[in-house]
């Protein structure tokens, strides 16, 4: 038996700049303090990468981290994490995803790889089991994601999992992500730092197996896991029919989808567009990530229209906004085809999104002209869409500027445009509207990546879970759900479990499965666990800290908190945020500059820390 | 024996999982019996050796290595197994998963069929003599 | 007093009513509208009600639209819905 069952047990450092790679033993004190995924990203971007480095530099490194759930039985469990200083914020990201690209790394014996460095000439990882080979990937450079995985896997085996960039993540474009095996490592220019490597992609193939602590007592409390999935309404219900989109519906109604960049109001077709629409014009097939009975994910084909024939695994919920409300549209094919560029780009289709939305408030402002774009750009225009979207995946014309993000686009465009500019620290908001929801603006100021609705999702208890307990346009309880919900959510992170599968099986549950799995004392309760989240959710704040980031950088578009919308069920009110963000710093312990305090860093076994974080 | 239905698989490779537990002790879907097959960005489908009457692998075997069992599965003796894979070649639904040297072929779990068990669309089933 | 309301039931919950959107006629009271709904659709809610199914009344928590004053208003438009997860 290995020291560490549940874990593969090794970290694979790769350096760049000379080309060489080590192999470690992973040690037990991580896995003790930090757990998995995020946790092991947190510690080792903290420890290892220097202040104030230019992300896009040979400085930076990228972290690519599984959790002792990632590969295993559990259901939901094929996640993996991406670790790195982005270069579209400036601070922390941590970005993941599902598919098979986690499962197949851990059972190629690694937890962990490191990559440091910079390669002077495009090339790409391959990795099989301990064999780990640099190589030239020129005939890669230029190609989209979905030739590069091809071509990879025709040379080296289908058997391999490729993640890699596509032209933008080449051009250094600060919203490319990294794609893999259909899913992506969307948010936070991943995929730039990539690029500023020549890094184009790393394919894996594991021949290994993963030790399980105690089978028995696994089999059978993962038997029970899967049938709560099974009868739970969300996971057994809507999710395996409507995918991501099954709130959509929901959230137009409660008066949280945000429409034509959080302006308000209506556009023609908007009525049309909803989860029954995307079950009957465009599904065909349900897709599941590795160990998942969920199959959320969904092929889709557009059957009429000028899209006829266009394809994607998805349309997702943040897409069917992002390329939809967003942008004033409802012809559901172009958002299909909107989506897939951005996969064959790879870009971020949150990100991507919203700053077309961005560009269409300038152009029906008067701000951006059609001659800048080339072409017209009102809201509702679809070909529009797609165009930016050329000219973003391409690096293109004005698409150089689009796709260094909406903070630096309206930087560049001033005139007060950075009022609508709707982004938190540099990442784009998603698809929630906070003024129909106050949880959510708290979870968008004080996300370590910026706007994220994946680091806390408030608005479950707010407007989804039995139509909202709490009141979404209260203050009250938010500040201890974002919390909470931050710290809890930094564990399934770490874990490699996908959120959506904690809908159905909770903190106990999975706190049995950690412990038949990887046999570990120091994982006893889920309370335990909790002081484990709640010190990574401390460490990328610290690491944030480190960046220059204050209290004043927990903040949302000032649209957000002066304007207020118009209609609906959150008619005239704006964000309350102060009030939130001073209670949020009390129940953290974290001073009135954002800052943990010496005691919870103590506490939290970050006493060092503080001392580094007092010296800067 | 086991039935597949293509049009409930989810891709999930679940039932690799249970495979590799049930005959290794842990997880690895290298070794399980049965292997899906991803045809990005649509489903693919599951490979297993589906016990069927023409038997051909026992047949073309060049060192008799492969052999019925009396309760009809087929059984491979690893000491006369060459790793040839004429039986792979040869197998009338296309292929045969592979530990990497060898070929695996299904052994119904002593009838339990684990990966039915736990498929969680119920696109592999329980299905012949036995169901 | 006779309120005329609209009515929808989201994702797998128009499944199981088999109705996406209908415009009911009721009385006012709350709870005689629900008994009203149920008979239209033919399907059980109020036992369900915060129990499976949560309801928003023009866009708001029935719990927090309705306060003490169990009324309903002309035009309001009632939504069912199933628990959700997220997106």
């Amino acid at each position: 038996m290995k020291e560490l069952p549940g874990y593969a047990g090794q970290v694979l450092t790769i350096d760049l700049t000379s080309q060489t790679y080590e192999i470690d033993k992973l040690p037990n004190k991580l896995v003790e303090e930090y757990l998995g995924g995020k946790g092991f990203c947190a510690k080792i971007l903290y420890d290892e990468l220097s202040a104030k480095c230019d992300p896009l530099s040979s400085e930076n490194m990228v972290v690519i981290a599984t959790g002792p759930f990632t590969g295993t039985l559990v259901p939901s469990s094929s996640r993996c994490v991406i670790g790195t200083k982005s270069p579209l914020t400036g601070i922390w990201l941590d970005s993941n995803c599902g598919g098979t690209f986690g499962p197949e790394l851990k059972m190629a014996g690694f937890d962990i790889i490191k990559i440091k460095g910079q390669a002077i000439k495009p090339i790409c990882i391959i990795i099989e089991n301990d064999a780990v080979s640099i190589e030239g990937a020129e005939v890669l450079w230029g190609k989209d994601t979905f030739s590069t995985q091809q071509i990879i896997k025709e040379k080296y085996g289908q058997e391999y999992k490729v993640a890699c960039i596509g032209q933008a993540g080449e051009e250094k474009n600060l919203v490319a992500g990294v794609l893999a095996e259909g899913r992506a490592f969307g948010r936070g220019g991943a995929g730039a730092v990539f690029g500023s490597k020549n890094l184009k992609a790393i394919a894996v193939r594991g021949t290994r197996s993963i030790e399980i602590y105690n089978t028995n007592e696994f089999l059978r409390e993962n038997k029970e896991a899967y049938n709560e999935i099974a009868i739970h309404m969300d996971t057994g219900g809507s999710r395996p029919k409507y995918g991501t989109s099954g709130i959509y519906s929901f959230i137009k109604e409660a008066g949280v989808l945000p429409i034509k960049n959080f302006q308000g109001g209506s556009y023609p077709g908007m009525e049309l567009v909803n989860e029954h629409q995307l079950v009957e014009e465009l599904y065909e097939e349900s897709r599941a990530c590795f160990a998942c009975p969920i199959a959320c994910s969904k092929y889709s084909k557009v059957k009429k229209g000028k899209y006829e024939g266009r394809y994607v695994e998805g349309p997702e919920y943040e897409n069917v906004w992002s390329f939809g409300a967003q942008c004033g549209n409802s012809d559901l094919g172009s958002i299909v085809y909107a989506e897939y560029l951005c996969d064959f780009y790879g870009i971020d289709a949150v990100s991507t999104g919203n700053i077309i939305g961005f560009v269409m408030e300038c152009y029906e402002k008067g701000i951006i002209k059609k001659d800048d774009l080339g072409f017209g750009a009102n809201f509702g225009n679809d070909e529009a869409i797609i165009n930016i979207i050329h000219l973003i995946g391409k690096s293109e014309g004005i698409g150089k500027l689009l796709g260094q993000g909406v903070k630096r686009i309206s930087d560049y465009l001033g005139k007060d445009t950075s009022r609508f500019a709707m982004h938190v620290k540099g990442l784009e908001l998603p698809a929630y509207d906070p003024r129909g929801a106050f949880g959510m603006g708290l979870a968008f100021a004080t996300s370590d990546r910026g706007a994220c609705h994946l680091r806390a999702y408030p608005v479950s208890s707010e407007v989804l879970d039995h139509a909202g307990r709490i009141d979404p346009l209260s203050t009250e309880f938010k500040a201890e759900l974002v919390k909470t919900e931050q710290d809890w959510f930094a564990i399934i992170d770490s874990l490699g479990l996908c959120l959506f599968g904690t809908f159905a099986i909770g903190p106990n549950q999975i706190t049995d499965l950690l412990y038949s799995l990887t046999g570990q004392e120091e994982f006893p309760s889920a309370s335990k666990l909790m002081k484990i989240g709640e010190r990574i959710y401390n460490l990328t704040r610290l690491f944030n800290i480190r960046e220059g980031i204050t209290h004043k950088d927990d903040t949302l578009p000032l649209r957000l908190l002066e304007e207020s919308l118009s209609d609906g069920p959150s008619k005239g009110v704006t964000v309350p945020l102060n009030e939130m963000l001073t209670e949020y710093y009390l129940i953290r312990d974290w001073d009135e500059m954002g800052r943990p305090n010496k005691q919870k860093l103590r506490e939290l076994g970050l006493g060092e820390e503080f001392c580094k974080s007092e010296s800067q | 024996m086991i039935i597949y239905d293509r049009k409930e698989c989810i891709g999930c490779q679940i039932c690799e999982i249970v495979c590799s537990m049930e005959h290794t002790g842990r997880i690895n879907p290298k070794k399980s019996r049965i292997r899906y097959h991803d045809e990005l960005p649509q489903i693919g489908k599951v490979e297993f050796c589906r016990q069927c009457l023409a038997k051909a692998c026992v047949e073309v075997c060049p060192t008799h290595a492969i052999s019925l069992s009396a309760i009809g599965t087929i059984t491979l003796d690893y000491s006369l197994c060459t790793g040839c894979l004429q039986c792979n070649k040869d197998c009338p639904f296309g292929s045969l998963p592979m530990d990497g040297e060898y070929p695996l072929f299904c052994d119904t779990c002593n009838g339990n069929y684990q990966c039915t068990q736990w498929c969680p669309t119920k696109a592999l089933k329980k299905g012949g003599a036995e169901s | 007093m006779q309120v005329r309301i609209t009515v929808k039931f989201l994702a797998h919950l128009a499944d199981a009513t088999g109705k996406k959107e209908l415009i009911v006629v009721t009385e006012n009271n709350f709870y005689k509208a629900i008994e009203k709904i149920e008979k239209e659709i033919d399907f059980p809610i109020r036992d369900k009600l915060n129990d499976g199914i949560g309801l928003l009344i023009n866009g708001k928590s029935h719990h927090l639209y309705l306060k003490k004053n169990f009324q309903l208003a002309e035009n309001d438009i009632l939504v069912f819905v199933p628990i959700l997860g997220g997106g």
